[in-house]
């Protein structure tokens, strides 16, 4: 990169932005003859980047106009995929309110629901993101949507997913995590359909048992 | 269009500000343990403290820092936009969540373009830009001043209350130009003086990168004509749902398009 040299604005000089100033756009025609280090003032036009000074010039880096350029990263052409995806299901999800009946949806919204269903095979296919993640989240989605008449919980809780994911770039862990809160937040049973589901449910109870002492009369 | 420009794309920067970023002062350090396995490799993490903590990554030319108050991307010289976008959107998934930032505020994204000219091509320069007329004085003020117009640089703002992604937004266009004069530093990291063996994998092969990158010859114009396009969104914002790659996406084609239309001026003027 290139140090650029002149003049330091009247920002940089008040100390506002700190040891980054240096890199504050210079002008080497049109600086003025007199001094300016009595301004402290800020204009309108100043620019809106934010400097953070965590290195040391802005020399740090070399030029690489001649080095080998390192291969587009795999993110970029997967996440145009995985953008298209996710676009089309929140899509999908905008038409099916029109089929809620009675906060179930309706036989007519069966075409909305397959068409859905086909999208979420597709994104399982898809190989954006960090390792399995997004083939996890996807398993986690079907696990609530497959094999089931769709509800008002069901709506909501891809709704709440997809409008979070659309706009996720880094598909990781975390994802998968968020996916299960949201799963959880509309009620539904993060266990269905796994083999984690239980079959039967035990309920224990805490009594208290008072004993009566005969020889001192008294209870414990 | 842009291909035909004389101006080349010089540097990009994205800024985005957090609201109660203060996670920072105590997650700074799970922050670049997620960055370094999270971005691509390469990437040295620098010295944190409590101030702003970074990462730089020389064969990409690209650096990312961050603190309390937000945190900043930019690559320069070796510009591929692609790696840009995928290395920043990755940044700012992890820092959100990391520091649990739920409103951001301000994203911005700077694109510097730049003609170069010799070293003793200071007037012609300032005589190049001046002749795209992007902005002409009153002809009443050059009486007034006296003389001939010698060298013009401008600010130019834009301001508009738009809807984007279903959210009203206050989207702020700064247009800056200048000529400047620039010297190259050579890179430096003080790990270059460390035995090898005393660095992390990772680190010893992005350090013998540098090494590497360090012994070309730096190719830097000592003068240029330079226009920065600037897109910024002043507003605060979900980061939950924010949309950063169809922002970043947008900003740059917007740049690139700014740039081919001052080609066409240039074409109309000349």
């Amino acid at each position: 990169m290139a140090e650029q040299r002149s003049l330091v604005n009247s920002v940089c000089r008040a100390d506002v932005l700190s040891p980054t100033c240096h890199e504050a756009e210079p002008i080497v025609k049109g600086e003025p003859a007199s001094g300016r280090e009595q301004e402290t003032g800020r204009t309108l036009s100043e620019p809106s980047i934010l400097k953070i000074a965590a290195f040391g010039s802005k020399g740090d880096s070399p030029t690489r106009s001649h080095v080998t350029r390192p291969e587009v990263p795999k993110d970029v052409a997967t996440y145009r995929a995985f953008r298209r995806l996710c676009d089309n299901i929140v899509k999908e999800l905008g038409r099916i309110g029109a089929f809620l009946i009675k906060d179930k949806v309706s036989d007519e919204g069966a075409e909305v629901v397959a068409e859905i269903e086909a999208l979420l095979e597709e994104l399982y296919t898809c190989p954006h993101g960090q390792g399995e993640s997004l083939k996890r989240v996807v398993v986690a989605v079907q696990s609530q949507v497959n094999n089931t008449v769709w509800d008002r919980r069901h709506i909501e809780f891809l709704r709440d997913l997809f409008f979070f994911l659309r706009v996720r770039y880094l598909v990781d862990e975390a994802a998968v995590d968020t996916c299960y809160d949201f799963m959880k937040a509309r009620g539904l049973d993060p266990f269905r359909g796994t083999i984690c589901e239980p079959r039967v449910t035990k309920r224990y109870r805490i009594e208290e048992v008072l004993e009566h002492d005969k020889s001192s009369g008294t209870i414990s | 269009m842009a291909g035909s420009s004389p101006f080349q794309v010089h540097r990009i920067l994205a800024t985005i500000r957090f609201i109660q970023g203060y996670r920072y002062l105590d997650r700074c350090g799970e922050a670049l343990v997620k960055l370094e396995n999270v971005l691509t490799e390469g990437w040295l993490p620098t010295e944190p403290s409590p101030k702003a903590g970074g990462m730089k990554n020389d064969q990409l030319g690209m650096t990312a820092s961050f603190n309390s108050e937000g945190m900043t991307t930019s690559q320069a010289e070796f510009i591929s936009f692609e790696h840009f976008i995928d290395q920043t959107c990755k940044v700012f998934d992890t820092l959100w969540q990391t520091f649990e930032i739920k409103r951001i505020s301000s994203p911005t994204i700077l694109v510097v373009f730049q003609k170069g000219f010799k070293d003793d091509e200071l007037e012609e320069a300032a005589q190049y830009l001046i002749s795209l007329r992007l902005c002409v004085p009153h002809t009443g003020l050059i009486g007034l001043m006296e003389g001939m117009a010698h060298a013009l640089d401008f600010v130019l703002l834009t301001t508009e209350d738009m809807e984007w992604n279903e959210e009203r937004v206050h989207r702020r266009r700064r247009m800056q130009s200048q000529v400047i004069r620039q010297e190259r530093q050579p890179p430096f990291d003080e790990r270059l003086l460390r035995r090898s063996r005393q660095l992390a994998s990772k680190q010893r092969d992005a350090i013998a990168a540098l090494m590497k990158l360090r012994r070309k010859h730096p190719e830097v114009s000592p003068v240029a004509a330079q226009l920065d396009l600037e897109h910024s969104f002043e507003t605060e914002l979900s980061a939950e749902v924010f949309d950063l790659p169809s922002f970043l996406q947008q900003g740059w084609e917007w740049a690139e398009s700014v740039r081919g239309g001052i080609a066409r001026l240039e074409g109309e003027t000349s």
